[in-house]
């Protein structure tokens, strides 16, 4: 066991759960930060990784924590080309206000 | 396996052979033309645009012979497909839907390409990234559909994704294309994180992440709460690809924001990219689950037809109007994957008529630009594809024969017999009605008949509407009254023979028989690769 015994899956399954819940949350509600919602995008990521490793723990197989690396590495770059087009947003508008995502409208 | 005894096997060319018989060369093809391109664009900072879009091309070109030519060998040979080696087997099937799906995506962003070079290089932006990241972009999309695995299909998913963001915010100093790119980003992240947080449900309930083997743990099982989650959480990541309601609000918005080509190819390669993901994941490892996502999947089609048609109405911009009728095309696909595997051939029919008769017309919005709109800011004319559905009043005088073509591409989506985009709509009814569902039937014909009015209202713009560009323009948009007083439209005839080659192939399909052969060929397809189902 890498884990003790008092600690199941189901405990993982619930923790990631709720992290996931909050990082949607942040990004529903948050109406001022494109920043924060970046942020809510990694949380989410994380809280799965969080899931992957926990069951694969419970099931005893390799098969969710290098899905749990590859994971990490889409994120990293999701992240990296998440910044650079806020900065590329940035330039253009001056502002990274979630409410000023308005310049598409029919 | 293929990797016994290298050494001679390349020696004697059976190597070569062998990959080619695996089907997964189209893949090899775009990853070895990719690497290539990304050293020649990182060392030749000058960045000769038209030599590293040539090869883009030719790659995109190769990659989809050789997906063709597996595919003849796999159908008409009736070769028997040589086994990967356990591991790649593991990750990776090639099917023949795959091979199909994989010959025509590539040709579709190389007419993304193809059509973009000379808009590109009118707004600095003929740079190599450009030519790089529709490769890459193509890649994941192939990669995605021949992947056995949800680690696969995840990467290739990202990998089209992020390039996709990328492509959506390439015109740099335009705020819309920046906003298209962030917003896309945004949702498309989330719609990721949620396919993801399905993928890791499916992992928890069944200890593995091969289709087989969740198929294999899915079938037995009494559904409760955690199944049934992780089947909303994966079908809410694989809609938002599709653009179906409830996850369409990008699709407009990104629609009118990117750079027309770019549009293009999200509207075409990456709708059938979206379609060939959502047969793969609920005809392989979610199978077992199908008296579940049906009802599901039934309600998305028919809000999709909705929403989609009833937004369309009010457009007047043609990209966005294009972007709400993705998403009423959207509802069409479902139905046809509502319908089971019977529906596939009828539903990969009505999707080739669609991609085509798109292609058509953002190629002929990229080949019409307004003139030199001098701005106030930039001494440089600025060319901007066509926009507005004002701006193509009076196209009939001016240029009849692209006033035809455009006429015939819309009269195809519209799905107005006897174009092809017609039979696509009839069979895909027929099989929904077929097996019983009337109501959706109903409504998907309400949605055609409304989609008649809007698609018409393109063709009436260009036919019948009088070309009075100073006072109807600008009395009604003041912001358009700079740029469509100066000039009537400019022609770029160089995209003349990608038209015409559209239009050849919409003809050939309904007027010259070339449809027997065709859904023949679909049915075939369908039934070599779901042959248990």
């Amino acid at each position: 066991m890498i884990y003790p015994p008092a600690v199941s899956s189901a405990h993982f399954a619930i923790l990631s759960a709720l992290l996931f819940a909050l990082a949607m949350a942040g990004l529903f509600l948050n109406r001022k930060n494109l920043i924060v919602m970046l942020m809510c995008v990694e949380l989410m990521l994380l809280a799965v990784n969080l899931m992957f490793v926990g069951f694969s723990a419970q099931w005893q197989n390799l098969t969710g924590q290098i899905m749990a690396m590859f994971v990490l590495t889409v994120a990293a770059a999701e992240a990296a080309i998440g910044l650079a087009i806020l900065v590329v947003y940035f330039r253009n508008r001056h502002t990274i206000a979630v409410d000023d995502l308005n310049s598409l409208q029919g | 396996m293929i990797l016994d005894n290298l050494g001679t096997k390349i020696a004697d060319g059976t190597l070569g052979m062998q990959i080619f018989a695996s089907g997964l060369m189209p893949q090899l093809t775009l990853l070895i033309a990719g690497l290539v391109l990304v050293l020649m664009v990182a060392f030749d900072a000058r960045g000769r645009y038209r030599t590293i879009c040539k090869l883009g091309e030719l790659a995109l070109v190769a990659s989809s012979v050789s997906a063709i030519a597996s595919l003849y060998a796999r159908l008409v040979c009736d070769t028997s497909p040589i086994a990967l080696p356990s591991g790649i087997g593991h990750l990776l099937a090639v099917t023949p839907l795959s091979l199909l799906l994989n010959a025509t995506i590539p040709l579709l962003s190389l007419c993304g390409l193809a059509t973009s070079a000379r808009w590109l290089r009118a707004q600095g932006l003929a740079k190599g990234e450009f030519v790089l990241l529709v490769l890459f972009a193509t890649l994941g999309m192939q990669l995605m559909l021949v992947s056995n695995h949800f680690l696969t299909l995840y990467l290739g998913l990202e990998l089209q994704s992020l390039s996709f963001y990328v492509l959506a915010a390439f015109q740099r100093d335009n705020r819309q294309s920046a906003e298209a790119g962030l917003k896309y980003f945004l949702l498309g992240s989330v719609a990721s994180g949620l396919l993801l947080f399905g993928i890791a449900l499916l992992y928890g309930l069944t200890g593995g992440l091969n289709f087989a083997e969740i198929a294999h743990h899915l079938a037995g099982k009494t559904l409760a709460i955690p199944e049934q989650a992780a089947l909303v959480f994966v079908l809410a990541g694989i809609a938002f690809k599709l653009a179906a309601v409830p996850f369409h609000l990008w699709t407009p918005d990104v629609y009118e924001g990117a750079p027309t080509p770019v549009t293009m190819i999200f509207a075409t390669a990456g709708k059938l990219a979206g379609l060939g993901l959502f047969i793969l994941v609920l005809f392989s490892p979610l199978y077992p689950l199908i008296s579940q996502w049906q009802p599901l999947i039934a309600l998305l089609a028919i809000a999709s037809l909705l929403i989609g048609s009833l937004g369309a109405l009010r457009q007047e911009k043609l990209k966005r109007l294009l972007g709400f009728s993705a998403i009423a095309q959207a509802g069409y696909m479902l139905l046809g994957i509502t319908v089971g595997v019977s529906g596939l051939p009828a539903l990969l029919l009505f999707a080739f008529t669609y991609v085509v008769a798109s292609v058509g017309i953002f190629t002929i919005l990229l080949a019409f630009h307004e003139k030199a709109a001098v701005s106030s800011a930039a001494s440089t004319p600025i060319m901007t594809p066509l926009s507005t559905i004002a701006q193509l009043r009076g196209l009939s005088a001016t240029h009849p024969a692209w006033a035809g073509a455009l006429a015939l591409f819309i009269v195809s989506l519209a799905g107005i017999p006897p174009l092809a985009g017609f039979w696509g709509k009839l069979y895909l009814l027929l099989a929904v009605f077929g097996q019983g569902y009337v109501l959706l039937t109903l409504i998907a014909l309400l949605a055609t008949v409304i989609g008649a009015f809007y698609y018409l209202k393109v063709a009436k713009a260009a036919y019948i509407d009088p070309a009075d560009y100073s006072q109807g323009a600008a009395s009604k948009n003041k912001k358009a009254s700079t740029t469509a007083t100066a000039s009537p439209l400019q022609l770029n005839a160089s995209l003349a023979a990608i038209a015409v080659t559209l239009l050849t192939l919409l003809t050939t399909v309904a007027l010259i028989g070339g449809l027997i052969p065709l859904t023949k060929l679909l049915s075939r397809v369908v039934t070599a690769t779901f042959p248990t189902i």
